[in-house]
Order: C-alpha cells, then structure tokens, then sequence
C-alpha cells in the first residue's frame, strides 16, 4: 500500500491512543496532534481514531503501491505527489507508483512541526491492549513496535462503506480550515496553552509561579515524543521536595531539581516522582505537540471548569468538520453514481 | 393548481447553470428534475453563461451574481463559477500566495480558489488549461451558486 522511502527515523504508526493500560504501566502513546489525526480520518470518512503515520523529521518519501486516497493534515510540510505541489490540510489520490515527498514545514515562526498523513481505511496493523499506537517505551503496537524505517510497507484497512483498501475511488480533493485557525490561542503573539496548577504548584516560590505564566518558554532540542524539555527562569520550590513516585499522565508538568520543567508528552512514562507544577489541559496538548524545538509558548491558568469548557469548544469544531465533510462527501457520491450523459 | 407552471419555471432557471440533478422533498411530495448538462460545462464551469449573455444564476441565498459588468473581456475568455455557496478564497488560508495571481498559467482540474463553508474547503477547479485572466469576486465574500469567480483565456 505504501513503502516507506525515507530512512528518516522517528516516523510512527498512531491511533488517538491507547486508554486503560496506566494502571499496568503501560502510557498511552497516540497522536501528539489527536485533532490532526482525527480531521484527517473524518475527511476520508475514516473512524476519528483509525491509525495514520505521523511524521516529524523532513524530508519524509512514501511511494504508493497501489492506487489510494489519502489526506495530509498536521503541519504543511509543502507536499509533492510526484511533480504535482499537494494543498495541505486536504485529501489526495494517489496511482500506484506515485511518490509522496513532505518537505521542511511551512509557516514561518507559527508553523506546526509534526504532519499526520491519513490513508482511507487507516493504517492496517494489529491491534495491541486495543490500539494500533506505536508503543516505543515497551516495543509492542504500531508497525513492529517501533519508528518506521526505509523497506517498511504499510497496508491500508478496509473502509466503512466497504471500498477495497485505501478506497482509490472515494470522494478526495476537499479539506479544511487547518484548527491552529480556527481556534487560534495565543498570548503577545506567541502560541499558548493552557494549564491547570498542578497539586505542587503552592509549594514553589511566588516569584517563580507569577514568571511561569508572565514569561515565555523555550522548547529544547531534549524534547520529544516522550517530553518537552523547556528552557526559562529557573522555577524555585520554596522548601527541597522529596516525593515518592506517583501516576502521571501526558500533560503534566514536573519540575527536576534544576528548575526546569518537562512536560510529559503522549509516551510520557507512567509513574514519576518529581514535583507537579501544573498539567497541560487535555485540550490543548495538539498545540503543544506541534510546538517546534527552538520554538517559544506561553502559559495560560485556567480553571477545572475552563479546562472542560476548551475541551467542549475542540469536540464542538470536530462535530463541525463531520457533519460537513459527511454532507459533502454524501453529494460526491450521489454525483459519481447518479446517471449522467 | 400551478404545479406544472412552477416546474416549468425551475427548468428556466437551471438552463443557465451547471447543475445536472434538482431534488426536492417533503414527507408527502418528491420531485426531481434530471438535466443533460453539456460536456464542455463540466462542474465548476460556467463558460457560455457569459459568453451569450444569459442571466446571471440566483445565488441559493436568493442574491444574483455579480456577472454584469464582470463578463469576460475577450472572445475566448472563459468564466469560472462557484459550483457551491461558500466564502470564496483566492489564498489557502495556510498560504500568503493566491493559488493561481492573476497572469498564472493553469492546468485543467488545478484549484485556482477555493469555497468555504464552516471549516470545510471546497476547491474551484480551473476547467481547463489557460491563463487567468481577472479574478472576477472579491476573496473573503460569500458568493452564491453560479456566482462568476475568475475570467480565464
């Protein structure tokens, strides 16, 4: 269906992730831009959650061995099929033979940094504890259980309607407002996300909470799938805390002895015993995702209810996008299939 | 009833347009109206709609296009029009450059702009290989269907 032409490593299968496994110890891996994955999947009439190839390190090439339909969302990596310059956030056939090359994101200062490509049907591999993510931590999931190399060949899943995979005839040549515009949320022009206080967060100098928020953050080149390492005023705790390993999820915010915090990233760990300064709300961890190294965020408090509030406002533009790209592709597939002369 | 006079009047006014297939239903009346669209006026083309000077489509909101004193200026020139009601875009929202600036050589089936409806994006394909000419809307402003969006050569 596709094989992969690039040695570029660091490429993996993911799902929306695999819930329920913290409790043995197993993170949740997925998609650092589920709303990337999901738009994709929904252009394509693909569930929300069916498995794509996420792709952070550029120039990325896949060559199509047979006919396919797929979209590319994430960031605009200035796609070539072939010759042909590709529109990002969209949906694309591709013939048997043709080759898919991403190049540098696109985008100036804002740009995304991590492309989802989609294939109608979703990637086709096993399932694993109820998840096709890739798992690099324990090496089960995904493809093999790991980042995908050059030689690998990945199959597409039947589709709902019943297509064949890949569906080479299903509606294609659509897309969507990319959400980054759509919800946009940034402070003093720099991209934003928003934080809940974590259970720690009294327990640091006031001086050192009041420059969290008031200051920006920059993303270090130790940043990965795993955490984002970030670089700023050291934050101070009032008193050395020794705390005994506890559950964590992605989003949350430690502190090391440095004063530097990391954020826990979808193949966070799932137990650590660093202070908690605060958590990534759910909701934005795509912006955070898509954040680059070298780039610079700020950090927004927000309550419980703000948190549930923004996670309303992301489901809300996501029932959006289905009920108009179902409308949508409904009429393309009357029109393919009413009588015409 | 008036019925047949009022069918008659919706065959007038989807001659000028690109639309192949009518369907209207209520829980207790269904009709539909099946037209022969010629060939050369493919989806997303309006061509003799402004060569032989036939009226403007009404847009689905009830507004009319905005084809009179935007007809394309040469013999030859072809009109593009929006096949869909939507805000038309010249410029992907992701990009500074329009899609097909004025002078660009296009491809038949190439976006040379695109129609927004809510989030979703809807391209204006170019019908077949030329030149643009005039972008015939102002990008940023809901058009309706058959609404003129670009002169092509």
């Amino acid at each position: 269906m596709i094989e992969v032409l690039s040695s570029a490593a660091l490429a993996s299968v993911q799902d929306l992730g695999r819930t329920g496994g913290l409790r043995w110890g197993v993170g949740t891996a997925g998609a650092m831009d589920d709303l990337a994955l999901a738009a994709g999947n929904l252009l394509l009439g693909n569930a929300p959650g069916a498995a794509a190839v996420e792709i952070p390190v550029f120039p990325f090439e896949v060559r199509f061995t047979a006919d396919c339909v797929f979209a590319l969302t994430g960031a605009d990596c200035a796609a070539r099929l072939d010759a042909a310059a590709l529109l990002p956030w969209w949906t694309h056939r591709a013939r048997a033979g043709q080759v898919l090359t991403l190049g540098l994101p696109q985008g100036g200062a804002g740009r995304a940094s991590r492309a989802m490509l989609c294939v109608a049907g979703g990637i086709d591999v096993p399932p694993a504890l109820g998840s096709r993510s890739t798992q690099l931590r324990g090496a089960f999931g995904g493809h093999e259980g790991r980042a995908l190399r050059r030689g690998d060949v990945l199959r597409a899943g039947a589709t709902a309607d019943g297509g064949g995979a890949g569906a080479a005839t299903a509606p294609h040549g659509f897309g969507l407002v990319p959400p980054a515009l759509a919800l946009p949320l940034a402070v003093d022009g720099l991209p934003a996300v928003r934080v809940l206080p974590g259970a720690e967060y009294p327990a640091f100098e006031e001086a050192s909470r009041e420059a969290f928020w008031r200051t920006s953050w920059k993303i270090t080149a130790q940043s990965d799938r795993y955490g984002f390492r970030l670089d700023g005023e050291a934050l101070r705790p009032i008193a050395p805390m020794e705390l005994r390993s506890h559950g964590i999820v992605p989003g949350v915010i430690q502190v090391p002895h440095g004063g530097q915090p990391i954020v826990q990233m979808r193949d966070a760990q799932p137990s650590g015993g660093y202070p908690k300064f605060g958590t990534v709300i759910e909701a934005d961890l795509w912006r955070l995702g898509q954040a680059p190294i070298g780039s610079r965020v700020r950090f927004v408090e927000v309550d419980w209810a703000q948190a549930l509030a923004a996670l309303d406002e992301k489901a809300a533009w996501l029932d959006g996008v289905a009920r108009l790209v179902a409308l949508h592709r409904a009429a393309a597939i009357a029109s393919t299939a009413s009588p015409r002369t | 009833m008036d019925a047949a006079r009022r069918i008659a009047q919706l065959g007038d006014w989807l001659a000028p347009t690109d639309i192949a297939v009518l369907e209207f239903t209520t829980p207790d009346l269904r009709i539909r109206l099946d037209r022969d669209v010629p060939p050369a006026a493919g989806p997303a083309t309006a061509r003799t709609a402004a060569r032989d000077g036939a009226a403007p489509t009404p847009g689905a909101d009830g507004t009319t296009g905005k084809s009179d004193g935007h007809r394309a200026d040469r013999p030859g020139a072809s009109v593009v029009a929006a096949h869909s009601v939507g805000v038309f875009l010249d410029t992907h929202p992701l990009a500074t450059a329009p899609l097909a600036a004025v002078g660009a050589r296009v491809a038949a089936g190439q976006p040379i702009g695109l129609l927004r409806i809510g989030a979703l994006l809807l391209p204006v394909a170019a019908p077949s290989d030329g030149v643009v000419e005039r972008v015939l809307a102002t990008p940023g402003e809901a058009v309706g269907h058959g609404t003129p969006l670009f002169a092509l050569t």
